[in-house]
């Protein structure tokens, strides 16, 4: 039973915003142990990621805080020792070495110390780029669903997350580890400020709040159907761009953020 | 047609090189400081600078680096496998070369059962490990950045040389990657194998 409805949870690549909320809706649920490459406590009283980003907080007992450089083999095994679940957050973008050893080593090295210390479930996550300016992206097309084969194309960072995404799906297919991949794009907060009203929306967005939550939800999901399951992360917004069908059906979880104001006319 | 070899200092690289000198005018390079190959030159493959000065004057590229790594590290093997490629036909884009053959290993569909008559048409089937995950990344990074069109990638499968795939074969098939006319799609993909089970066409 891969359900991870308590216990232990390893965070990697926490100290970005979708960390934050990653923290703020598990951490009266489960042990967290959290990992990014700088300390916890240099991450909270750094600038947001960008406007109205959150900043994660830092966890007193029982949670644990801990640096980790999620391309050390050694280290990530020992931060996934005794855990009963892991969620990667870790991300690189525009480094031309960089973007390798932690979108796609550091999925190598996640999956493998999973698999070598029998965690139950992996919670992968990994970006849409949804218009990479040549005709396979979709950008042009509609009612896309869940388990489409993204095409990165020569991205560095689509990609190499790209790479890291199916060095999971191996993993879960050939050695029992439990692999869930989140794919996310756009974020912005929930609340809706005046001035945002009629402006409209990224037809792939979710809400930080909504982003935390769907975490909580793929860790508590039953047993999926196979080993690697791949969600569309995001709200389900009239557009009909994108239908994040899978989270509803398998997690359970549907955003509740809908920005109706966002995309219906101020006046 | 001026063809860069890379991967020359490796004994596949070395023999397919020396093999096109016959019809091709050939560059033989590769990460090793020396190799077995008049007019070979060593090159950092993981460095764009010194690629585009290294395929300035290439027509067609062969990649036969990723199908015999010289080092055993996992994360070495995954981060030449891909990153290699990903220098390589990026920058074979920057300087105009239009096609690029890439040399695989058929070892991605071998734990397919025995009795299976297994295509390229067949989902490779890795193992959860480096060494057989890093030619599935090369053909991944090789597969995406030909959809977008700006070059052409011919990926060949070979087996183990001699035992399965014999160099006259695999010379055989790289020429023929070189000059065939493509369907229609960027990316192509077949198996080359002399006997064994996956011989009998490149289907």
């Amino acid at each position: 039973m891969a359900t991870v409805s308590s216990g232990n949870v390893v965070l990697f690549g926490a100290g970005g915003p979708v960390g934050a909320s990653t923290i703020t809706s598990l951490k009266d649920h489960y042990t967290l142990r959290v990992t990014d490459l700088r300390p916890m406590e240099e991450v909270a009283v750094s600038p947001p990621q960008s406007a109205r980003a959150p900043i994660p907080e830092v966890l007193a007992a029982p949670h644990e805080n801990r640096v980790v450089d999620i391309t050390d083999y050694d280290q990530v095994l020992a931060a996934c020792q005794g855990m009963d679940a892991a969620i990667d957050l870790s991300v690189l973008r525009p480094h031309p070495v960089l973007a390798f050893h932690v979108n796609m080593i550091g999925a190598y090295n996640v999956a493998k110390a999973c698999a070598a210390c029998g965690v139950k479930r992996l919670i992968h996550t990994g970006p849409f780029h949804t218009s990479l300016n040549f005709n396979a992206d979709y950008w042009h097309d509609f009612q896309l669903y869940d388990g489409i084969q993204l095409h990165p194309g020569d991205d560095l960072y689509a990609l190499t997350k790209y790479l890291g995404g199916h060095i999971t799906r191996v993993f879960a297919e050939r050695e029992g580890l439990e692999v869930l991949t989140f794919i996310f794009t756009s974020f912005r907060p929930r609340e809706v400020l005046p001035e945002e009203r009629g402006r409209g929306l990224h037809p792939y967005t979710t809400s930080w709040e909504d982003t935390g939550a769907s975490l909580l939800y793929g860790l508590r999901a039953p047993d999926m159907p196979s080993p690697y399951e791949d969600f569309f992360i995001c709200s389900w917004l009239p557009h009909d761009k994108y239908r994040p069908e899978k989270a509803k059906r398998l997690l359970g979880w549907e955003a509740r953020d809908t920005f109706a104001e966002l995309y219906t006319r101020a006046d | 047609m001026r063809v860069t070899v890379i991967g020359a200092d490796r004994p596949l690289g070395a023999s397919l090189a020396s093999g096109l000198r016959e019809g091709f005018e050939v560059a033989a390079i590769g990460a090793g400081e020396v190799a077995d190959i008049e007019g070979y030159g060593q090159v950092d493959l993981l460095e764009r600078t010194a690629m585009d000065a290294a395929l300035a004057d290439a027509e067609a590229v062969v990649y036969t680096a990723a199908f015999d790594p010289e080092t055993v590290d996992e994360q070495t093997l995954l981060d030449e496998a891909a990153r290699g490629v990903y220098v390589a036909l990026t920058a074979a884009v920057e300087v105009g070369v239009r096609r690029m053959v890439l040399v695989s290993r058929l070892d991605l569909v071998r734990d397919y059962p025995e009795e299976y008559v297994v295509n390229a048409q067949w989902n490779p089937l890795p193992r959860a490990e480096a060494v057989s995950l890093a030619p599935m990344m090369a053909e991944m990074v090789g597969r995406e950045i030909a959809r977008m069109g700006k070059v052409e990638v011919c990926c060949l499968r070979l087996g183990e040389i001699d035992a399965e795939t014999t160099v006259d074969d695999a010379l055989e098939a790289v020429r023929a990657a070189l000059v065939e006319e493509q369907s229609g799609h960027s990316w192509s993909l077949a198996h080359v194998a002399s006997s064994g089970r996956f011989a009998g066409g490149r289907g």
